[in-house]
């Protein structure tokens, strides 16, 4: 307790109470406007890190949900083709079966080898499927066509992977050598098929039948590989999903304001303020002075 | 008994009240002026007359004017005042540079890297995409525009200290020079009521002197104020020594005093805003070396990395960023190849034996400089990612503003309660003062009552005679 105190030390003290009250109630205006409870990372430095940390993770998250996304997109296109593919391959077994039986004239077997030669046209088309301009059976030349019309393979070995999470990969672009011309190739077999027709060559054409069939599991192999990569794709889409729904709520306690509790604030700081102005006038008149 | 001994002695009185009242007016006036110590009169009775075998009384004689003053409570003040002023200081400057870096508006330094990395990821998916690529030297031109920004600005803040410290060093000597002077003005005018106002004005100026370089002061019993800057005298009676500013063979500001042998630096003592800015100083001098050194680390990296990689056009040795050994952190710069043609980003890791061109889904280097996010080579002790690096130079100024606010605080409130001690022995109260007016003002007329009286008591002798 002070032995003396004068008015303008009173008022002076009440000046910086008010100063300081102010200074409080700019902060928790600019928490509420901003929703933020951190307004400067000063005001809990030992926050700086984790918050860091928090947004690069959600950064990760964010671009694998995107890497998923596109893998699922891709690899339905790859699954499309091949499923038509093998719709192909049936048709074309299924010819060359009627055609393996003698009772066919030459024109009829003439007729035959004008639809095989569009089916190949078409198996040509679907080798060279792409989204969005990637050819998803080119490996990593996925922006040139696997096949030309010679039916040379133009695209790489290498298989085309994307990363939907720290340790999974998504293969999204494959060999297409591999798929179309691996143990057997299709187009071979095609034209085998083709020349046995034109030739009447039994044995060419029933050479075919089991080329097709080899065919057939070539690309029921990878078509249950695409399905493996899909379910690979979807499940990281989901579980990056579910870790940036994590990270955010994690971050949002960290740095986010509750606003329930800053309104309330705000009021109580309002009226503390308004108490303070209030004391601060009615100081003015306590002199003697004034009665003089 | 001598009635004009009476007359003597109220015409006293008359003077004493007046002279009081006078006080209670200065003082009064005073109420609000800044350093301001309240004054009194000391009043004593005047020595009596023998006459007659009587010792007649001779009214009252104002001894003194006293300056309600502690001596040790102003010097703490004083230095108070130092500590305050270097706290706050300290704290500005740190706060401005905490603003610069903005942890989390688009744009600063950590969201900038955020981005850029992340716009590399993105490119993994498609590495042919022009969109993506051009994404990623958008980012990665942000992201050194951001540190470019950062150091500039930590440049920009210890040129404009230094320039305060060189200008402002004249203005302090003329501020020692009038203390000398004042000090001798006071000796010279003695015990008279402006000794005391002289006091008041000197010891405002050792104030200001103590908020920009943290002096302290002792005060003598003759009330000659002595000023010292770190125990060495810059003050003493009439006599001053100037202070001078340098810099050192780094470049570095110091403060120093003059002596006849030479000087005698001061720098690391100084308190007061010398002192706070000197101290942000260091600290803005470690940013900004923590800064250009992840800048020389990371374009070092990056770069050798890049280089092994080849671009669309299946070229290949190529710079991803440049950087110049002076200033790296201030003149990092996205390389002007990749600026103009984001096809020259280096992502693949071999050509295409009959095309002679990478594919376009060759994305080996671009994994390398990807991994390098993960590669925990920074800081002095090598154990931090390039990520987490720049989070410790966010961290450590975030710390730094944090304890100057504290510290800040904690000063303010050690001068609130000091002023309030001030307040409560130097300070005017009012009610006080509207007492001793009223005290002076029956005293001022109950004296003019007795020269009426006397005098009519004089007039009644002389019609006798």
């Amino acid at each position: 307790m002070l032995i003396r105190s004068t008015l303008f030390s009173r008022l002076s003290y009440m000046s910086r109470e008010n100063t300081e009250l102010g200074s409080q109630l700019q902060d928790v205006q600019k928490q509420i406007t901003t929703g933020k409870r951190l307004v400067r990372m000063s005001e809990e430095p030992w926050t700086v890190s984790q918050i860091h940390q928090l947004r690069e993770e959600t950064s990760v998250q964010s671009v694998f949900k995107d890497s998923a996304n596109l893998a699922t997109t891709l690899l339905s296109q790859a699954e499309n083709g091949l499923s038509q593919s093998l719709n192909v391959m049936s048709r074309l077994k299924e010819l060359a079966i009627q055609a393996s039986n003698d009772t066919y004239s030459l024109e009829d077997l003439s007729n035959m080898a004008e639809e095989v030669e569009n089916l190949k046209e078409r198996v040509l088309n679907l080798a060279n499927t792409e989204f969005n301009g990637r050819y998803v059976f080119s490996g990593t030349a996925y922006d040139t066509p696997p096949f030309d019309s010679t039916y040379t393979y133009a695209g790489t070995t290498t298989e085309v992977s994307v990363d939907v999470s720290t340790s999974a990969k998504a293969e999204v672009g494959f060999d297409g050598s591999d798929v179309f011309q691996g143990s057997v190739d299709v187009f071979a077999a095609i034209d085998n098929l083709l020349t046995g027709l034109n030739t009447d060559d039994s044995t060419l054409i029933r050479g075919a039948i089991s080329d097709f069939d080899d065919v057939f599991d070539q690309m029921a192999n990878y078509i249950t590989r695409i399905g493996a990569e899909t379910n690979i794709s979807e499940d990281m889409y989901e579980v990056a999903t579910n870790i940036e729904i994590g990270l955010s709520q994690r971050l949002s306690a960290v740095e986010d304001v509750d606003a329930a509790e800053a309104l309330t604030r705000f009021s109580m700081l309002q009226n503390q303020y308004q108490i303070n102005l209030q004391l601060t006038t009615k100081m003015r008149g306590m002199s003697l002075f004034e009665r003089m | 008994m001598s009635l004009l001994t009476t007359l003597h002695a109220a015409r006293r009185g008359i003077t004493v009240a007046s002279e009081g009242i006078n006080i209670v007016g200065h003082n009064t006036a005073n109420a609000t002026t800044d350093g301001y110590s309240r004054r009194d009169m000391t009043v004593t009775t005047m020595y009596p007359l023998y006459r007659n075998g009587a010792w007649l009384g001779q009214g009252p004689n104002r001894a003194s004017f006293t300056r309600s003053a502690d001596s040790f409570v102003d010097q703490n003040m004083i230095s108070t005042a130092g500590s305050q002023q270097y706290s706050k200081e300290a704290f500005d400057v740190l706060r401005m540079i905490e603003s610069k870096l903005s942890d989390s508006t688009p744009g600063s330094m950590i969201e900038s890297y955020r981005e850029f990395t992340e716009s590399m990821r993105n490119l993994t998916n498609e590495p042919d995409d022009p969109n993506l690529r051009d994404l990623v030297v958008v980012y990665a031109n942000r992201f050194t525009n951001s540190i470019n920004e950062a150091a500039e600005f930590a440049v920009d803040i210890k040129d404009s200290l230094r320039t305060d410290m060189e200008t402002t060093m004249s203005h302090l000597n003329d501020k020692l020079s009038t203390v000398a002077n004042l000090n001798k003005r006071i000796l010279a005018t003695g015990g008279s009521i402006s000794a005391g106002d002289l006091q008041d004005q000197r010891d405002l100026v050792i104030r200001e002197l103590a908020e920009v370089t943290g002096v302290t002061v002792r005060f003598s019993p003759d009330g000659q104020a002595n000023v010292y800057m770190d125990g060495h005298v810059l003050v003493q009676n009439e006599n001053y020594r100037e202070m001078e500013y340098y810099e050192d063979s780094n470049g570095d500001p110091q403060i120093a005093v003059r002596t006849d042998a030479g000087r005698i630096t001061v720098t690391d003592e100084l308190q007061g805003r010398f002192g706070g800015r000197l101290n942000a100083y260091e600290k803005v001098d470690e940013m900004l070396s923590s800064l250009n050194d992840w800048a020389t680390q990371f374009v070092s990296d990056f770069n050798t990395i890049h280089q092994a990689g080849f671009d669309e056009g299946g070229n290949t040795g190529l710079d991803f960023f440049t950087v110049n050994s002076i200033s790296p952190a201030s003149s990092i710069t996205v390389d002007a190849g990749i600026l103009a043609d984001s096809s020259t980003i280096a992502v693949a890791g071999a050509l295409n034996a009959v095309t002679g061109f990478p594919d376009a889904g060759d994305r080996d280097v671009l994994d390398l400089l990807i991994a390098l996010e993960d590669s925990a080579t920074y800081g002095s002790t090598g154990v931090y990612t390039a990520r987490q690096e720049l989070t410790n130079i966010y961290t450590s100024i975030a710390v730094q503003v944090r304890e100057a606010q504290d510290n800040y605080d904690l000063q303010s409130m050690r001068m609130e309660d000091i002023n309030e001690l001030r307040a409560s022995i130097s300070g005017v109260n009012l009610d006080e003062e509207a007492v001793k007016l009223m005290e002076y003002q029956a005293s001022y007329e109950a004296a003019s009552r007795v020269i009426s009286v006397t005098n009519m008591l004089l007039g009644q002798l002389m019609d006798i005679v």
